[in-house]
């Protein structure tokens, strides 16, 4: 799927922790085959993928970057735990839950300090924003839509998360994210709004961005994956076709939602389990990450080559057809006469 | 033909429909072939995560909050959307097989046209064949026949200008030292074996052959009177004629022993006034008469030098 006329590709990056890795794969896959897309999304770890693809622009050079660096993540774990906030952050999450956090001033007080901090530290990943997706190639980069969830406090909106998660449609959904074009803002909040959309309550703080708290994009319209899976941006920045790759299984990601109504979505979901508990999110080690890569490749391959070849047999039986009509017409008016 | 044109009208006007409804709706197509294809991806991984909550409580969970109901819904909306897509592109690929068969029956119709029209050609290029062998035929004939009259022409040219030449170079005194018997003899001879023989042989007409005949015998005549200095009709027995055959004997023995050599085919019977030329040359006094009637004698040289052209 090469930029045709009319044809305009974006990329959806969901979010899923060190599940990022799949998306490597996904890129790997993109790369060999030349599908370059003109533009990119993402949320939480997916954000910060896009942000590398947007930088580099070159989809196999950005394919090489992201494979690289998720090797290296397999070698060094990227999440450090901050030591002092451990405890305290361990007490918040079980107030939360509890429901005495946003009750007591005690409550609220913890809430407020872990929010300012949050328990891991941001150095890893901002590294890596500053080394493979500068401010200075973001800005003549690709279009870069974040996913942000409009922060009401860690322990509120890990709360709410949680309970819709589970509950589902007995709970009232979390509100929708917002979706903020990169390229939009202003230089120095832009890897703040890329860390916002990487930020889980409690594990990193919150991004001032515009006057407003924001975190974890994935956060968002959590029945339907509003929030995790940002297609939406992409469809009103004029996207035809997209990609989106979903890092969870059994994602409830709708493509029939009205919204895309006008756009070809190919989905790239895991065929074999993907992850088995929630402690996947944070496994950045080394067989895990070569195995989703390998499994994200292997997805790609499937899904999106399936629609493709699918896609262009048909292009070749229309343009087929078009000759076809051009030689009976050829033929009709060709003068072919033979007189007595 | 009027066939053929109804159904290329049909086709264009499906095709025409079938552009509108691209154009109208560029991405259209790439959606519902990615919606069908792709979306049979979407059904496997949520059927792979029902069948992996089988468990009392975990689908207990799922129905209380409505995940697993949830689930369930797209997998119909997928199947839904996909079999809708499914129909729609099974009556696209019915509409693309009735193009087909309509460019075939175009095409079908078109090539019963052209074999029509080579049939017709062949046809024309039979009768053409037969009219071009004709007209070879004709054209060598005609050609032959123009050869042979150019053939005709030149022999008789030839021919006139042979017998001219050897009565010119008779009436130039070039033959004054033969006797006249032998003078006529040596330019019948030389018009015997030349262009005038060839011509007379085998070109000329009978009529011709009369009328050079009798053109040659006036012309021997002529110059046989001019030699003895007489009118023609004058000069039947005329001393001179005789006395002249003394002149043989004074003869080059090379010219005389050719002349004999010449007159030798003469026999004494059939051939008698050749036959004289010859005894006048071996013989002179025993075989030769005394007096002769020159003009039947010229008259018979003639005849028996010329009688093998005038056939």
């Amino acid at each position: 799927m090469k930029s045709n006329k009319g044809t305009k590709l974006g990329l959806v990056l969901s979010g899923g922790g060190a599940k990022g890795a799949y998306q490597a794969g996904i890129l790997r896959y993109m790369a060999e085959q030349n599908i370059q897309p003109a533009m990119v999304s993402g949320t939480s770890i997916g954000a910060l993928n896009a942000a590398i693809i947007s930088a580099q622009k070159d989809i196999s050079k950005a394919s090489d970057v992201i494979n690289t660096i998720w090797q290296e993540l397999s070698k060094t774990d990227p999440i450090e735990f901050k030591k002092a906030p451990f405890i305290l952050s361990s007490a918040a999450i079980l107030l939360s839950f509890s429901n005495i956090l946003s009750r007591t001033i005690v409550g609220v007080a913890i809430d407020k300090a872990i929010d300012k901090t949050g328990l891991v530290g941001e150095k890893p990943l901002n590294n890596i924003l500053a080394d493979n997706a500068p401010v200075k190639l973001l800005k003549t980069g690709l279009p870069l839509y974040v996913s942000l969830y409009e922060s009401e406090g860690s322990g509120a909106d890990l709360v709410k998360y949680f309970s819709t998660t589970l509950l589902n449609s007995l709970s009232k959904d979390t509100k929708e994210s917002e979706f903020k074009h990169i390229q939009s803002l202003s230089s120095e909040i832009m890897h703040e709004a890329i860390m916002a959309s990487a930020a889980l309550p409690y594990l990193f703080k919150a991004q001032d961005i515009e006057g407003k708290k924001y975190r974890d994009g994935g956060m968002g319209g959590v029945i339907h994956e509003q929030g995790n899976t940002p297609a939406q941006p992409l469809v009103e920045a004029g996207c035809t076709h997209l990609i989106v790759s979903l890092l969870s299984d059994g994602s409830m990601f709708d493509r029939h939602n009205p919204i895309y109504k006008d756009v070809a979505i190919i989905e790239v979901r895991p065929k074999e389990f993907i992850s088995t508990s929630m402690r996947d999110m944070l496994a950045f080690t080394p067989d895990k990450i070569k195995l989703w890569i390998e499994q994200g490749y292997e997805d790609a391959k499937r899904c999106v080559g399936n629609s493709l070849r699918a896609l262009s047999l048909i292009n070749k039986n229309e343009s087929n057809k078009a000759k076809v009509v051009n030689v009976l017409q050829d033929l009709k008016n060709d003068g072919f006469h033979i007189g007595d | 033909m009027a066939s053929t044109d109804n159904v290329l009208k049909v086709f264009a006007c499906e095709v025409g429909l079938s552009k509108k409804t691209t154009q109208a709706h560029p991405h259209l197509k790439d959606k519902m072939v990615v919606d069908l294809i792709n979306g049979l991806e979407v059904v496997d991984d949520h059927i792979k995560v029902s069948e992996s909550r089988h468990k009392p409580l975990a689908r207990l969970i799922d129905g209380v909050t409505g995940k697993g109901k949830q689930r369930q819904n797209l997998i119909n909306k997928n199947l839904a959307e996909g079999l809708k897509t499914a129909s729609i592109w099974l009556q696209k690929h019915e509409s693309d097989f009735i193009q087909v068969n309509l460019a075939l029956g175009t095409i079908g119709n078109k090539l019963i046209e052209t074999r029509a029209g080579v049939m017709k050609v062949d046809s024309k290029v039979g009768s053409l064949k037969d009219y071009v062998l004709d007209f070879e035929k004709v054209i060598k004939e005609k050609q032959k026949k123009l050869g042979d009259y150019i053939q005709c022409v030149d022999l008789r040219t030839k021919a006139d200008a042979q017998m001219g030449r050897e009565i010119d170079f008779w009436e130039a005194g070039n033959l004054n030292h033969l006797p006249l018997p032998l003078r006529v003899f040596t330019v019948l001879d030389n018009l015997r074996n030349g262009s005038f023989a060839l011509f007379m042989q085998n070109k000329a007409t009978s009529t011709e052959r009369s009328d050079y005949m009798e053109h040659l015998r006036s012309k021997i005549r002529l110059a046989v009177a001019n030699d003895l200095d007489e009118k023609p009709d004058d000069m039947l027995f005329k001393q001179e004629w005789f006395s002249l055959y003394d002149l043989s004997h004074k003869l080059d023995p090379i010219e005389k022993e050719s002349l004999i050599y010449l007159s030798s085919w003469a026999n004494r019977r059939e051939k008698t006034a050749v036959f004289s030329v010859h005894s006048m040359l071996e013989e002179p006094n025993d075989r030769l008469p005394q007096r002769h009637n020159m003009l039947r004698w010229m008259d018979r040289s003639i005849e028996e030098q010329m009688g093998v052209v005038n056939q």
